[in-house]
Order: C-alpha cells, then structure tokens, then sequence
C-alpha cells in the first residue's frame, strides 16, 4: 500500500498510509498538486501541526478510515451534538490546550470529520451555561466595554430563528 | 508556543463552525462572552437563518431598536415587522397629502439601515392611510426577498407609489385583497431576474388570473420556484402557465376545492407537459389520482423531492399509484398524505 511522509512543524516525521493521509483534503491536494508518486522519498511539510497534535490527528484517521463520507451541512442550521461515539468522546478526553490544538489542526487539515466532533465537543461545554459560566469554563477574559456588551444584547433581544 | 490557548483566539470561522452546533438561543447567549464570539455569531450563513422580529411596537419603540441596529456589525439584516398599523396615523384630516410625519421611524432611522436590509417580512391587517408601505419599500432598493401578507385594505394606489426593486430575487403575496394585485402594481415593482414567486390565499381571485399570467411571462426566463397555493387556480391558468416555456426547479401547487367549485382532475395534467427539470414538487389538491402519479414519476425523473397529499379521505389515490415512487433514484423527501387510509405513508426516504 503507498504511504506518504508527513513532517510535523518540528521536525518529525510520520510515515502514513496515504489511503489514511487522504481524509485530510489539505494532504490530498498537496499530493495531487506535487504529483507524488509511491515510491517519492519527497516529504509533505505540515507547518501548522506539531508532533504530538499530528500523532493524534493521524490516530484519528487510522480509527476512522472506513467512514462513509460526511454529509454536507445545512448552512446554518442547528446540528446534533449527542451522536459523538464513544471512542471519539474517549479520544477527545484531552485538555483544552490539545482540543485547541486538535480544531486548529483539523481547521488546517480540513478534515471535515474531526472538526465537526472536536467543535461538537465544544459546543456541549457551552451549551446551559450562562455567558459568565463560559468565560470561566474556557478562561475567556470579557473584551466587552460594558456599553459594547449592552448593545450585544440589545441586538440579540429582538433576533428570532427564521 | 506556550501562551495560554483559549477558545476566543480561534480564527472566527472556527468559532463559527462550533456554533453550527448550539441552538438558537444557546447561540444568543454565546454571542456576549467576547468580541470574537459575538463576530462568530453574525457569520452570514447565521444571519440568513435569523430575523429581526418588531412586532407592535409604536413608532418611538420602533426608532429605539432601529437605532441598536444602526450600530451593529451584521453584514446585512432581514426584518420582520408586524403591526405597525397602531404606530402612526395621519391626524392632519385637512391635509391629506402630508401622509408621513416628519418624525417617522421610516424617514428618520430605516435609511440609515435600508441599503442593508436583504429581506423583509411585512404583515399588516390595519389601513394603510399613510403610506408607510411605499415609503418603505422605495427607501429599501438592495430588497432580495419581499414578502406582504394581508395588505387587505390599502387602497388601490398603493404598489403603484413603489419604485421597481430592481434586486429583487423573491416575492411572496399573501393574503392580499385582489384588487390590489393588477399587473401594472406587480410590474411596477418586480424585475425581470425575479427567481421565485409565492402567491398564497387570494380567494375570488379569478379576475387576476390574467394578470398573474402576465406577470409571469414578463419573468418566465429566470423564474426557478413558483408556488400557488390557495388561489383561484382554473384550467385556463395552468395550460397558460404550462405553455410559457419557464424552466422551473420547484413547484408547489396547493388547490383546496373552494366553496365555489370541484376541481377535475384534467386542471393537473398541463403540468406533464410543460418538461420542467424540477427538483421539488409539491402538490396539494383533492383531484389528484394514480394516474397523476405514475405520470410524475415518469415525467419528472430527476425529482429530490416530492410530496403529494390531499386533504380529502375520498381521494382516488391508492397504493399502487404511491409505489411507483420508488422508480424516482434521486429522490431524497417524499410526502404522502391521504385521507386516514394512507397517512401510515407519511414517510422520509
């Protein structure tokens, strides 16, 4: 089976079998770009991921290579967020750092997969708090004036789903 | 690399995708943590599933929020506003022809916001002596989608006062009283490119039928989606809307039989011929038979989605006519709803 050499921002490099490779569309498309061949000692630079997240990411696709392929999303319209397997949720039982790290990564990589359980893990972390409980969950500091924070919730006030 | 990563620094796309999975109001409240949730949460593909609700408010309450809007960073805004009728009256009996107050809401504060507003939704039921639909809609040109419901009252001038919305991609009329419905108003106001066309509960409306005809032939080219639904819908009119060479994508016939007359079922059958590529057929009429529907599946193959129903239980559709759906590879919804008998097949493919 051909496999591909992926080289983290520090310098490690991951041999992967690029049939697993492929779930990142960034990694497909650089290799049909370069026109890389099997047996290319070339190596694919990933300058964004380092080391451990790559590990992680390609973890994840080895576990997932035999997923039919997502479906495409309704613009806008609300997900589900309770249909994480249970190897994800185990997967994902990471600090915020490396989930931070994961969604960027899977952001970089488009790997529509990955960032759709990473962000759903997220999004049930915010989901019944209030905006003071999230900003304590997630260490955000409020860059809000309180005349600035004000307005955000005025506009909010009148908005209805469509 | 050892700053402290926290979910605000994520690039807002990001932020974005994550909202993708809160509901609406759990989106609300995420959207006051910090500036670049609140960006995250008026991403255009947000914006086009929301909409700002003033309802019954009078014409101070309605400057106030306005105004919130005016210093908003949404890219764009789609606004509803119902009841307004209460909010402004002409009192100057002795001279009609002041009809706007200098101080109105739609003089003073809309302009600053109209070149913005993409889509609006506009329900009244009250008179509309001062004129506050024209003014509206001639300060609102960058309109996309339009839709009025109970204009019942206005009198007769009324769309003729409106200017031609010349981005206009969608309207929808409902609920209007007819004669406010002549061709001259609709094509003072819609353009050529216009996409889709809903015309909705306009009982009695024979004499616009003509009209309705008019109208469409003057957007035939660009029209993808025509729904009629509940109007006075006669054979005439459909084998003059079959033969107008429109390509539409989505269609949606609604014709509950009125107080007036049966429908027969030959009214479907101009329909088979027209050779329209639609993706989206809807239809709702109590003539419908097997036949039509053995049709549809051979006339429309590239449907993705269906839905035939009737609200009659003595509808002459039977199993048989439903089973020869499943020939139809592209399709991804279909609706059935007959009688009691057939309700079971209500179902998603």
């Amino acid at each position: 089976m051909p496999m591909i050499k992926l080289q983290s921002s520090d310098g490690e490099v991951f041999q992967v079998d690029f049939e697993i490779a492929k779930a990142s569309v960034t990694i497909k498309t650089m290799v049909e770009d370069l026109g890389l061949e099997e047996e290319d000692e070339e190596i694919v630079p990933l300058p964004n991921v380092n080391a451990g997240i790559l590990k992680k990411v390609i973890q994840w696709a080895t576990y997932h290579k035999d997923d039919p392929p997502p479906p495409e999303d309704d613009e806008g319209r609300e997900k589900r967020t309770d249909d994480i397997s249970s190897w994800d949720a185990d997967f994902l039982k990471v600090d915020q750092g490396t989930l931070f790290e994961l969604i960027l990564a899977a952001n970089y990589l488009d790997i529509k997969g990955l960032l759709d359980v990473t962000c759903k893990t997220v999004a049930n972390m915010i989901k019944g708090k209030t905006p003071e409980e999230i900003r304590k969950t997630f260490n955000i500091k409020n860059d809000f004036t309180a005349a600035e924070e004000d307005q955000v919730r005025k506009e909010n006030e009148w908005c209805e789903e469509k | 690399m050892n700053d402290a990563k926290t979910f605000d620094q994520l690039p807002v796309e990001v932020i974005s995708h994550i909202f993708l999975f809160l509901q609406f109001g759990e989106k609300k409240i995420a959207s006051t943590v910090c500036w670049s949730w609140y960006e995250a949460s008026i991403h255009p593909m947000f914006l086009n599933n929301e909409v700002i609700c003033l309802k019954d408010m009078d014409n101070q309450e309605i400057q106030e929020a306005l105004k919130v809007y005016t210093k908003s960073l949404r890219a764009f805004f789609t606004f509803k506003i119902c009841g307004l009728g209460i909010s402004f009256q002409n009192n100057d009996e002795d001279d009609p022809e002041i009809l706007i107050n200098e101080n109105h809401w739609v003089k003073t504060v809309w302009p600053l916001l109209a070149t913005k507003v993409f889509f609006l939704e506009f329900f009244d039921t009250v008179e509309f002596i001062d004129d506050i639909l024209p003014a509206l809609l001639n300060e609102t040109q960058h309109l996309k989608a339009l839709k009025i419901h109970n204009l019942q009252y206005s009198p007769k001038e009324e769309l003729h006062k409106v200017k031609r919305l010349q981005l206009l991609e969608e309207l929808t009329l409902d609920n209007l009283q007819t004669d406010n419905i002549d061709n001259d108003k609709l094509f003072g106001i819609i353009p050529k490119q216009l996409r889709k066309i809903c015309l909705k509960s306009m009982w009695c409306s024979k004499f616009i039928i003509d009209d309705i005809n008019k109208v469409l032939n003057y957007c035939s080219f660009y029209l993808e989606t025509l729904e009629l639904i509940n109007i006075d819908v006669t054979p005439e009119l459909m084998r003059s809307i079959a033969s107008l060479g429109m390509k539409l994508k989505r269609f949606c016939l609604v014709i509950a039989d009125s107080m007036y007359y049966d429908h027969e079922p030959q009214i479907i059958w101009p329909l088979f011929k027209t050779q329209w590529p639609l993706i989206d057929l809807t239809l709702r009429a109590d003539c419908l038979t097997n036949e039509h529907l053995y049709i549809i599946t051979n006339t429309f193959k590239n449907l993705e989605k269906l839905s035939v129903s009737s609200d009659s239980a003595t509808c002459n559709v039977t199993k048989d006519g439903i089973d020869s759906f499943v020939t139809l590879k592209k399709l991804k919804t279909l609706y059935v709803g007959f009688g009691r008998e057939y309700s079971a097949y209500g179902a998603f493919y």
